[in-house]
C-alpha cells in the first residue's frame, strides 16, 4: 500500500519554496473574501449595545435560543431539510442509477439539469413552482380540462408539502449527478461476483451496490440538507405562513423589518454554526465515498438492452422527472408568453413583454452587464478555483483545508449580505458585487475541478517533469490542458450563478449597474409579472448558453 | 566511482521502510527483482527524484543529484502504465521533452528529430496518431521513444512488461536488449517477473522487505542464490534439511537414475505425488525420506509417470549447495 | 527599495496631488445631493428619473439617487451608517416606521414652508422629522373573474366560502402585510389573535414580499390579495382591465403616508432642505399619482382617469403605534400556532 502515497510527494528539490507560496496564497487571499463579510455579519451583534445594556456575546446567544419563534424556525429549518432531502433522495436516486450505467440520449442534458438551483433566482423559482403546480397552476389546469374537474386536483402547493416538493424539485438532479458520479465510478466486479453466487438483482442492489454508494449518497443528502436549511423564500412562500419561517427567514425580518442588527447577528452565528457543522459532515462523507470509487468509470449499457419493462419504466421516469425538474422553468416560460385579457377577456399569447424588453435600452443594458459581469465573475471564480487546486495535494479537498474553503457554501446569502450592508452601507461598486458573487461560485468550481483532476492519471505530471518540466510547465502543458472540459464548464458554471444570483445584487445594489435578475426582481415589485418573467427566461437562456458554449468547447477539444 | 552510485539510500513509512543501495556501471542493464510491495518502485522513483529519501544520497557521474529536482537529473523513466499525455498526438508526447529542455527548438528540426525517433522504433507516420487508438505495444514503443528523446544518462523502467501479454512480452525483450545495445544507454528496470529479469539483465538486483537480499548476474543469482528465498523466487528449488543446515538443488540437476550420468552419485526412491506438464518435460513431485516436502525434479521422459509410482532419481552430491535458511521470513511476508 | 523605484514615487507624488486638487476642485463646483429611496422610486418606471432633473436644474446641483431595496432597507442603511452619514435625504420611510425613526435618532427635523400646501390630515409626524410627500390606503384586491360575491367587511373574510383564497404578506418583511395586520389591530383591538386565529383558514400563503405575493394573484392562485386601493387603477391604466377591484371595509382602512427627511449631520443640510421644499411643489407631486400609484400630498394635483378605479375610503383607521409593535412582536407566534 505504501506505494499508493507516492503521489503527493511531488515537493522535492526546487519546487518546494514555490510550492508552499502557492500553499499560502489562498489563505491570504481567499480566506477573507468570506471571513471578513461573516465577520461582519457576526459582529452586528454588539449593536446598539451601550454601556447600560452592554450584554456579553453568550448572554446575547442565550436570550436569542430562548426565543420560542427563533426556537421554532430552527426546528422547522431542521425538520423541513430532512423531510425535502428525504424526498430528493427519492426522486434523485433512480435518475442516478440511470445515469451512471446507462447511456441513452439527452443523458448529458439530464444531468445538466442539476445546474438549475445555482442559476434559478429563488423568488423566481418560487413563482414558476406555484404557475406550474399551484391550484391555478398548469397541470392543475390541463388535469381540469382534461377530466373535467371543477376543482383543481393538485392542493399541495401552499403547506408542508408544498414546501418539501419544490425542494425536492430544486435539489433531486443534484442528487442524480453527485450520485451518478460516484455510482459510475464504482467497480462492478463485486455485483457480478454476487450475481455468479446466485443472488438476484434485489439483492445485489441491497448487499453490494447500495452500501458501496452509500457514502456518495450521504454526502449528496448532506449537500442537499444544507441548501434547504438555508432556503429562504421557498419555505415562507409555498408553505403557506409564518410556521414556515427559516433561521434565514430570521435573519432577514431582523434587518429589514426591526432594524435589529445585534439580534440578526446572533441568529446568523446560530444558523453559520449549524450549516458548517453540516458541511463539515459532507466534508467527511465525500471523502469517504471517494475513497470507495475507481478511476475508471464502468463501461455503460445502453437503454435499450434492458427488459421492455424495465425499459419502459426507466424512459418513462427520466421524462417524467425531467419534466418536473423543467416545470418551473416552462411556466416561467408561458408565463412570459401572455398578456392580460383586456376589459375582462381572458390572458391571450402574446410577445409584448419580450418586445418590450429587447426595446427597452434599460433592460438591453441590463442583459449586456449582466452578461459581462457573469464573465468577469466566472473569470474570477474559476482563477480561484485553479489557485485552490495547485496549492492541493491529489488526494483532493480533503480535511481542515477542504472544509475551510468550502465555508461560503455553508454561509447563506443573507447572512453575508448583512456583513456587505455592514462593511458597505453605501452600497458598492461592481467590482465588489463581482467578488462577492465569485466567493459564492468558487467552491463549486473547485469542486468540479478537483474532481477532474483526481481523474488524470498521477504519472502524467512525473512523466513531465523527468522529461524536463518545470512545476509551471507541467501545471501548463499537462493538468490544465486536460482540467480543459472541466476549465470551461466550471467557467459556465460560475457565469450562471452570477446571473442568477440575486441576493447579493439587491444587497449591495452596485449604483449605476442594472443587472437582469435585478431587474426581474424589481418589475415583479412593480406590477409587471410577465416582463419579471421574460427577463427571467432570458437569464435562464443566458445561463444554459453559457453551458452549451462550454460544451462546444470541450467537444472540439476532444 | 561507478556510473550510478547510491549510498545506503534510506525511506522511512509508518508500515515500511526502506534502505538500499546500488552502484552500477556506464551501459549496464541492472534489473532489480522482487515480490509486489518489496519497495523496488519506490527505490526506482527515489532515483528519479519523484520521491526524496530521508537519508542517503545518489551520484551519477560523479555528481551528486540528490537534492536536484527530477527534471534536472536528465534521468529517463518507462512508466508502468507508460502515462502518456493523452492530450497529445504521438509526435507531440515525444517532442514533449525537447520542448521543455530547449523551449526555442527550431520547430522543424524538432519534427525531423521526432520523426527519426518515430522510425527507429518503427513507428513511421504515426506521428499525428492519437494515442487512444494505440495498441499496448505501439504505446510502449512510444513511451520508449519520448524518454529516449532527451538522451537520457540513465534510463528507469517501471514494470517494462506488465502490462504486455505473454508473446508480446517476448518480443519485446528482445527489442530492449537490442536497442540498449544500440544506444548504450545505462538501464535500471524494476519487475517481480524472474522470466524478464534473467532475459534481460546484466546484473540482477534481489530486493525483500526494502533490502537487498543479493546482488549478481543473471546466471549467479539462479545457480548460486544465497538464500532460500531467492533460491524459490527463481522457480523449481527443494530445500532439503540435513545435519549440517538447509541445502538446495534445482529441480533440472535431478534426473532418473537409469538415465544414470556418470556424475550422479547420489541416489534414492520417491513416490509421484503430482505430475505438471510442461511441454519440454515434467515436473515431478514425489515424496522421498529426504524431508517431508515433496522433491521436485524435471524428468525428460517419453511416457508419462503416474501418480503412486516410485521411481528412482539419482543427481552428483557436489550439486547440493549449503544455503541460508530465511523461510521463516519468508511466511511472515 | 531601489533608488529608481524610490525616483519613480517621488515624481508620482506631484502628479497625484495635482489629480486629488483637480477632483475636489470639480466637486466644489456642483454640489452633490445624495438622496437614499427604495427601488421603485429610482426605477426609470418611478418618480426618479423624472423629478430630479427638474431639481438638478433648479438649484444646478447633481443629485445622486441610491436605492436601497425596501423602505425597510434604507432605514437599515442609515442606521448602519449612522456615524459618518453618507446621504443627505432619506425618502420613501412611511408612518409606520416613525417612531423607529425618531428612536434611532438619524434624522434631523425640519418644517418646510410648503408644509402649507399639504392637505390636511396628512402630516403625520409632529415632531417634523419626516415631512409627507405622498399616501395610499392598504386594501385587499379581488379578482372579479374568480370570484362571485367579495367579501364586504373585514369580518367576512373569516367566513368558510373564503377558504384559502386570502394572500397576505409576512407584516415584518412587508410594507402591505404590516398594513393588514395593522387593519385587524386597529379593528379587533386586544381581540385581534382571535381574530386572526379565526382568519386562518381563509389564508391561503404569505410571501416575505409584496412582489411574490401579488404575482401569484395576478397569476390566479387566489382572488384575494392585500395591497392598496390604486392597485385596480394601475390595471385600468397599464393593462386595460377593471377585472381587479378594490374593496373598502366599512370598518375603515389603514393609511399608509410615505415621508422624506433630512440626515442629521448631513454635508448638504441646504441643499437638503430645498429638495424637501421642492418635494411639496406640484411639479414633483403631479408625477406620484403614475409612477408611485400613491396619491399626493399636494391636494392641488389633479389625478388620472384612471384612478376613479381607486375608491376612496369613508373612514381612516387609526392605528395606535405602540399596540402594532406589540402585536408585531407576537404576530409569527400567534399566526404561527
Amino acid at each position: 500500500m505504501f506505494e499508493r502515497k507516492t503521489g503527493a510527494e511531488l515537493t522535492v528539490g526546487g519546487s518546494r519554496a514555490w510550492l508552499s507560496v502557492i500553499r499560502l496564497l489562498p489563505w491570504l487571499l481567499v480566506a477573507p473574501l468570506f471571513l471578513v463579510p461573516f465577520g461582519a455579519a457576526v459582529s452586528a451583534w454588539s449593536f446598539g449595545a451601550t454601556p447600560s445594556n452592554q450584554a456579553s456575546l453568550v448572554d446575547r446567544l442565550l436570550a436569542v435560543l430562548s426565543s420560542p419563534s427563533i426556537l421554532a424556525a430552527l426546528r422547522f429549518s431542521l425538520v423541513q431539510a430532512l423531510m425535502s432531502t428525504i424526498l430528493s433522495l427519492a426522486l434523485g436516486l433512480p435518475g442516478a442509477w440511470l445515469l451512471a450505467r446507462h447511456r441513452f440520449r439527452g443523458r448529458s442534458l439530464y444531468a445538466a439539469l442539476s445546474g438549475i438551483p445555482f442559476v434559478f433566482p429563488p423568488v423566481l423559482f418560487s413563482l414558476g413552482f406555484v404557475r406550474a403546480w399551484g391550484r391555478n397552476g398548469l397541470v392543475n389546469a390541463g388535469l381540469m380540462s382534461l377530466f373535467g374537474w371543477q376543482k383543481p386536483p393538485l392542493d399541495f402547493a401552499y403547506s408542508l408539502s408544498g414546501v418539501v416538493i419544490a425542494h425536492a424539485l430544486l435539489n433531486f438532479p443534484l442528487v442524480v449527478a453527485l450520485v451518478g458520479a460516484v455510482w459510475s465510478r464504482l467497480p462492478r466486479t463485486p455485483e457480478d461476483a454476487a450475481r455468479c453466487l446466485g443472488a438476484g438483482e434485489g439483492r445485489i442492489l441491497t448487499t453490494i451496490t447500495l452500501p458501496s454508494v452509500l457514502p456518495g449518497i450521504a454526502a449528496a443528502a448532506s449537500l442537499v440538507f444544507l441548501y434547504c436549511f438555508m432556503s429562504f423564500a421557498i419555505p415562507l412562500t409555498l408553505g403557506g405562513g409564518p410556521n414556515f419561517a427559516t433561521l434565514e427567514v430570521s435573519i432577514y425580518a431582523s434587518v429589514i423589518g426591526e432594524q435589529n442588527f445585534a439580534k440578526a447577528g446572533t441568529i446568523a452565528l446560530l444558523e453559520g454554526c449549524c450549516a458548517v457543522g453540516v458541511l463539515v459532515l459532507y466534508s467527511l462523507l465525500n471523502a469517504r465515498s471517494a475513497a470507495a470509487s475507481t478511476d475508471a468509470p464502468a463501461e455503460r449499457v445502453p437503454l435499450s438492452a434492458l427488459r421492455p419493462s424495465a425499459r419502459r419504466l426507466s424512459v418513462a421516469w427520466l421524462l417524467a422527472s425531467g419534466a418536473m425538474a423543467l416545470s418551473p422553468l416552462f411556466a416561467l416560460l408561458v408565463s412570459s408568453f401572455t398578456r392580460v385579457g383586456r376589459w375582462g377577456g381572458a390572458p391571450t399569447w402574446s410577445l409584448e413583454s419580450y418586445f418590450k424588453t429587447f426595446t427597452d435600452p434599460a433592460s438591453l443594458r441590463a442583459m449586456v452587464d449582466s452578461a459581462l459581469l457573469a464573465l468577469v465573475v466566472a473569470g474570477l471564480g474559476v482563477g480561484i478555483a485553479t489557485l485552490l487546486l495547485i496549492g492541493e495535494r491529489r488526494s483532493g479537498r480533503t480535511g481542515i483545508r477542504g472544509v475551510f474553503f468550502a465555508l461560503p457554501v455553508a454561509l447563506s446569502s443573507v447572512m453575508l449580505s448583512l456583513g456587505y450592508l455592514v462593511l458597505f452601507p453605501l452600497g458598492a461598486s461592481v467590482g465588489v458585487l463581482a467578488i462577492v458573487q465569485a466567493t459564492a461560485a468558487y467552491p463549486l468550481a473547485w469542486r468540479a475541478l478537483s474532481a477532474a483532476r483526481s481523474r488524470i492519471p498521477a504519472g502524467l505530471d512525473e512523466a513531465a517533469m523527468l522529461l524536463g518540466a518545470s512545476r509551471p510547465r507541467t501545471l501548463a502543458t499537462v493538468d490544465l490542458p486536460l482540467l480543459r472540459q472541466a476549465l470551461l464548464s466550471s467557467f459556465a458554471l460560475c457565469a450562471a450563478i452570477s446571473l442568477g444570483e440575486i441576493n447579493a445584487a439587491l444587497m449591495l445594489n452596485p449604483a449605476d449597474f442594472p443587472l437582469l435578475g435585478l431587474r426581474a426582481y424589481r418589475l415583479m415589485g412593480s406590477y409587471q409579472y410577465p416582463l419579471a418573467c421574460a427577463l427571467g427566461v432570458i437569464v435562464c437562456l443566458f445561463a444554459g448558453l453559457a453551458f452549451a458554449a462550454a460544451d462546444r468547447l470541450s467537444d472540439e477539444a476532444r | 566511482m561507478s556510473f550510478l552510485e547510491i549510498e545506503s539510500i534510506q525511506k522511512d513509512y509508518p508500515d515500511f521502510s526502506l534502505e538500499m543501495g546500488l552502484s552500477c556501471e556506464q551501459g549496464e542493464i541492472v534489473v532489480i527483482l522482487g515480490p509486489s510491495g518489496g519497495g523496488k518502485t519506490t527505490f526506482l522513483r527515489i532515483i528519479a527524484g519523484l520521491i526524496a529519501p530521508d537519508r542517503g544520497r545518489i551520484f551519477l557521474e560523479g555528481k551528486d543529484i540528490t537534492g536536484l529536482p527530477p527534471r534536472q537529473r536528465g534521468v529517463g523513466m518507462v512508466f508502468q502504465d507508460f502515462a502518456l499525455f493523452p492530450h497529445y498526438d504521438v509526435a507531440g508526447n515525444i517532442a514533449y521533452g525537447p520542448k521543455a529542455h530547449y523551449p526555442r527548438s527550431e520547430p522543424k528540426q524538432l519534427a525531423a528529430q521526432v520523426e527519426k525517433l518515430l522510425e527507429r522504433f518503427s513507428l513511421p507516420g504515426f506521428g499525428p496518431r492519437r494515442i487512444q487508438g494505440l495498441s499496448g505495444g505501439e504505446r510502449q514503443r512510444v513511451a520508449l521513444a519520448r524518454a529516449l528523446a532527451i538522451n537520457p544518462g540513465l534510463m528507469l523502467f517501471d514494470e517494462p512488461l506488465g502490462s504486455l501479454d505473454a508473446t508480446l512480452r517476448k518480443e519485446l525483450r528482445g527489442e530492449l536488449r537490442m536497442l540498449q545495445r544500440e544506444m548504450g544507454y545505462t538501464s535500471i528496470s524494476v519487475t517481480h517477473d524472474q522470466e524478464d529479469a534473467l532475459a534481460v539483465a546484466d546484473r540482477i538486483v534481489v530486493v525483500r522487505d526494502g533490502r537487498v537480499v543479493q546482488t549478481g548476474t543473471p546466471e549467479e543469482v539462479y545457480a548460486r542464490p544465497k538464500t532460500a528465498f531467492v533460491a524459490t523466487f527463481f522457480g523449481d528449488a527443494n530445500l532439503i534439511p540435513m545435519p549440517d543446515g538447509l541445502r538446495f538443488i534445482r529441480a533440472e540437476q535431478i534426473a532418473l537414475a537409469s538415465e544414470n550420468p556418470s556424475t550422479a552419485n547420489l541416489s534414492l526412491d520417491i513416490t509421484v505425488s503430482d505430475i505438471e506438464y510442461r511441454g519440454r518435460d515434467y515436473l515431478v513431485k514425489g515424496q522421498s525420506n529426504l524431508g517431508k516436502d515433496p522433491l521436485q525434479l524435471c524428468f525428460r521422459m517419453a511416457h508419462r509417470p503416474r501418480v503412486g509410482d516410485s521411481v528412482r532419481i539419482a543427481f552428483p552430491e557436489s550439486s547440493l549447495l549449503p544455503i541460508m535458511d530465511d523461510r521463516e521470513i519468508i511466511k511472515g511476508v | 527599495m531601489s533608488n529608481r523605484i524610490r525616483r519613480f514615487f517621488h515624481s508620482m507624488v506631484p502628479a497625484m496631488a495635482l489629480l486629488a486638487c483637480t477632483a475636489s476642485s470639480l466637486r466644489a463646483q456642483t454640489k452633490e445631493l445624495v438622496v437614499y429611496a427604495y427601488d421603485s422610486f429610482v426605477a426609470e418606471w418611478g418618480p426618479g428619473p423624472k423629478v430630479i432633473p427638474l431639481f438638478e436644474k433648479e438649484y444646478n446641483c447633481k443629485v445622486t439617487m441610491v436605492s436601497k431595496g425596501d423602505a425597510g432597507q434604507v432605514l437599515s442603511a442609515a442606521i448602519l451608517e449612522k456615524a459618518s452619514p453618507k446621504a443627505d435625504v432619506i425618502l420613501g420611510l412611511d408612518n409606520n416606521l416613525v417612531r423607529k425613526v425618531i428612536q434611532s435618532d438619524v434624522l434631523d427635523s425640519y418644517t418646510p414652508k410648503n408644509l402649507s400646501l399639504v392637505a390636511t390630515g396628512l402630516d403625520f409626524d409632529p415632531t417634523h422629522h419626516l415631512i409627507p410627500f405622498d399616501y395610499g390606503f392598504f386594501a385587499l384586491i379581488w379578482d372579479s373573474q374568480k370570484l362571485a360575491n367579495p367579501p364586504k367587511t373585514l369580518a367576512d373574510l373569516t367566513k368558510p366560502e373564503y377558504a384559502r383564497k386570502l394572500i397576505l404578506m409576512d407584516p415584518r418583511t412587508s410594507t402591505p402585510g404590516l398594513g393588514f395586520l395593522a387593519t385587524v389591530v386597529a379593528t379587533q383591538g386586544e381581540k385581534w389573535p382571535e381574530f386572526w386565529k379565526a382568519l386562518k383558514p381563509s389564508i391561503l400563503t404569505v410571501t416575505p414580499g409584496w412582489d411574490a405575493g401579488y404575482g401569484m394573484f395576478t397569476q390566479g392562485e387566489a382572488p384575494l390579495v392585500i395591497s392598496y386601493t390604486t392597485s385596480p387603477a394601475y390595471h385600468v391604466e397599464n393593462d386595460k382591465t377593471d377585472r381587479y377591484k378594490a374593496i373598502v371595509f366599512p370598518e375603515g382602512l389603514v393609511m399608509q403616508v410615505e415621508g422624506a427627511g433630512i440626515v442629521k449631520g448631513a454635508k448638504h443640510a441646504d441643499l437638503a432642505k430645498n429638495f424637501i421644499e421642492f418635494m411639496l411643489t406640484t411639479r414633483f407631486q403631479n408625477e406620484l399619482p403614475l409612477t408611485q400609484w400613491m396619491y399626493p400630498v399636494n391636494a392641488s394635483v389633479p389625478l388620472p382617469a384612471s384612478y376613479k378605479a381607486a375608491p376612496k375610503p369613508a373612514k381612516v383607521l387609526k392605528v395606535d403605534g405602540a399596540a402594532l409593535d406589540k402585536a408585531l412582536a407576537q404576530w409569527a407566534d400567534i399566526a404561527s400556532k
